[in-house]
């Protein structure tokens, strides 16, 4: 492994530990919490969520401009795709870090969770491949 | 310090958020997001040797190039000849402007096992959230509410499972999560990013208020 | 409408570069049509891992 590969995994594991950690903090891994979001019982979250989202654009687009840019065109999977995605959220706890922050703090049922994001990823690849054939976004996925 | 024992403010988990989903981008080059990662994972040989051929062509950008466009001209004499006298005319008005560079992103794409690790280091994260708020426990239940409607045997199992089957299927298809479209997309002002956003989110109330009323 | 898939592309970047080079983007990546014809685009709709030194005519550049 070069040096540069070297440093890149440091830092993925230490984002990854940071993550992990504030996900946890937050409450993200808590269905408790999450539902109480969810039906605006509670705005904490919310305005946790909603709060890095805007620091984040001040980043990207004032702070640090030029190179921070992602693209994400609209394509056909999009609403579909989001639609599956929150209704799981709702089902079995969202974003697909957070069963991984489960497992770390010892809720094991998220093992079903884990294998199921891994089933759906499969499906969709065969699916995808043998008949949808959707434009994805990316030629670098 | 209840900073270390209850749930954080809002505007702390805000800035820790801002500061991985900024950070993440700023020193490794590539956005932060969750999904993409099961992806690539799962397609762990093509994404070692892509990594690899990435790798090579970085640190050969020269040859590369060379190769590319001796395989240029080539193709061009395939063209049909009223097609290439047109692009032959367009790569002359071309060199004749100011060359406009694109930033050249030489960021090489991550060997899976990186992204295994980072995976991995995320469930490590909540480990440590867990051990030092004092909440780490074996658990066989996902709280309350969840029991309140799924119950706690195989019924609960399944919907964790089902439920995981929308999560891959749908950060698949939409291509991004709440980290990935929801942070990373939305504040990089995409359409996409807001349309998938708005999407889960919506689903997710809706879906919400319906078990809470029916369950 | 251009391509796409330009700013997640591999190769696109060093289209710039030069004359010659921007060839290939004056062949393949300027249009919507003659995007269709990238293999790269082809491979990804399809669902496969494009190989990052695959060039839009179905050649690879060998490294």
């Amino acid at each position: 492994m070069s040096d540069n590969t070297r440093n890149a995994f440091a830092l993925k594991i230490a984002f990854g530990v940071l993550l992990g950690f504030s996900l946890s903090r937050i409450g993200f891994s808590s269905y408790d919490e999450l539902h109480k979001m969810f039906v605006f019982a509670d705005w904490r979250m919310f305005f946790t969520f909603a709060g890095a989202l805007v620091l984040t654009t001040l980043m990207f687009q004032v702070v640090l401009r030029r190179r921070f840019k992602v693209s994400r065109p609209i394509h056909k999977g999009t609403v579909l795709g989001g639609i599956l995605f929150g209704l799981g959220w709702a089902l079995a706890g969202g974003c697909p870090s957070i069963p991984l922050v489960q497992l770390g703090e010892g809720k094991v049922l998220a093992l079903f969770t884990v294998t199921g994001i891994v089933a759906g990823v499969l499906v969709f690849r065969f699916v995808q491949r043998r008949y949808l054939r959707w434009d994805v976004g990316s030629c670098s996925v | 310090m209840s900073l270390m024992l209850e749930y954080w403010p809002w505007w702390v988990g805000a800035l820790a958020l801002t500061a991985v989903a900024v950070g993440y981008f700023y020193s490794l080059g590539l956005p932060c997001g969750v999904s993409g990662v099961f992806g690539r994972i799962v397609d762990w040989r093509e994404e070692a040797k892509a990594h690899q051929t990435e790798l090579a062509m970085a640190r050969n950008a020269g040859r590369l190039q060379e190769q590319m466009m001796a395989e240029a001209l080539a193709a061009l004499q395939d063209l049909p000849e009223e097609e290439r006298r047109q692009i032959e005319a367009e790569m002359r008005a071309a060199q004749a402007e100011e060359s406009t560079s694109t930033e050249a992103s030489t960021v090489v794409r991550p060997h899976p096992a990186a992204q295994l690790a980072f995976l991995l280091a995320i469930a490590a994260g909540g480990l440590l959230a867990a051990l030092s708020s004092g909440r780490w426990q074996i658990a066989t239940t996902m709280g309350e509410t969840y029991t309140s409607f799924f119950g706690s045997g195989p019924v609960a199992w399944l919907v964790l499972f089902a439920g995981g089957m929308c999560v891959g299927i749908g950060t698949q298809m939409a291509g991004g999560c709440t980290l990935g479209h929801g942070i990373t997309g939305n504040s990089s002002l995409q359409l996409g990013s807001f349309t998938a956003t708005a999407a889960f989110f919506g689903t997710a109330v809706v879906a919400s208020f319906l078990f809470m009323v029916l369950l | 409408m251009a391509c796409s898939h330009i700013p997640t592309c591999p190769l696109f970047q060093h289209f710039q570069s030069n004359a010659t080079l921007r060839s290939w983007k004056l062949m393949y990546c300027d249009s919507d049509r003659r995007s269709q014809n990238c293999e790269r685009f082809k491979r990804s709709e399809k669902g496969e891992t494009v190989p990052p030194n695959l060039l839009p005519n179905g050649k690879t550049i060998m490294l």
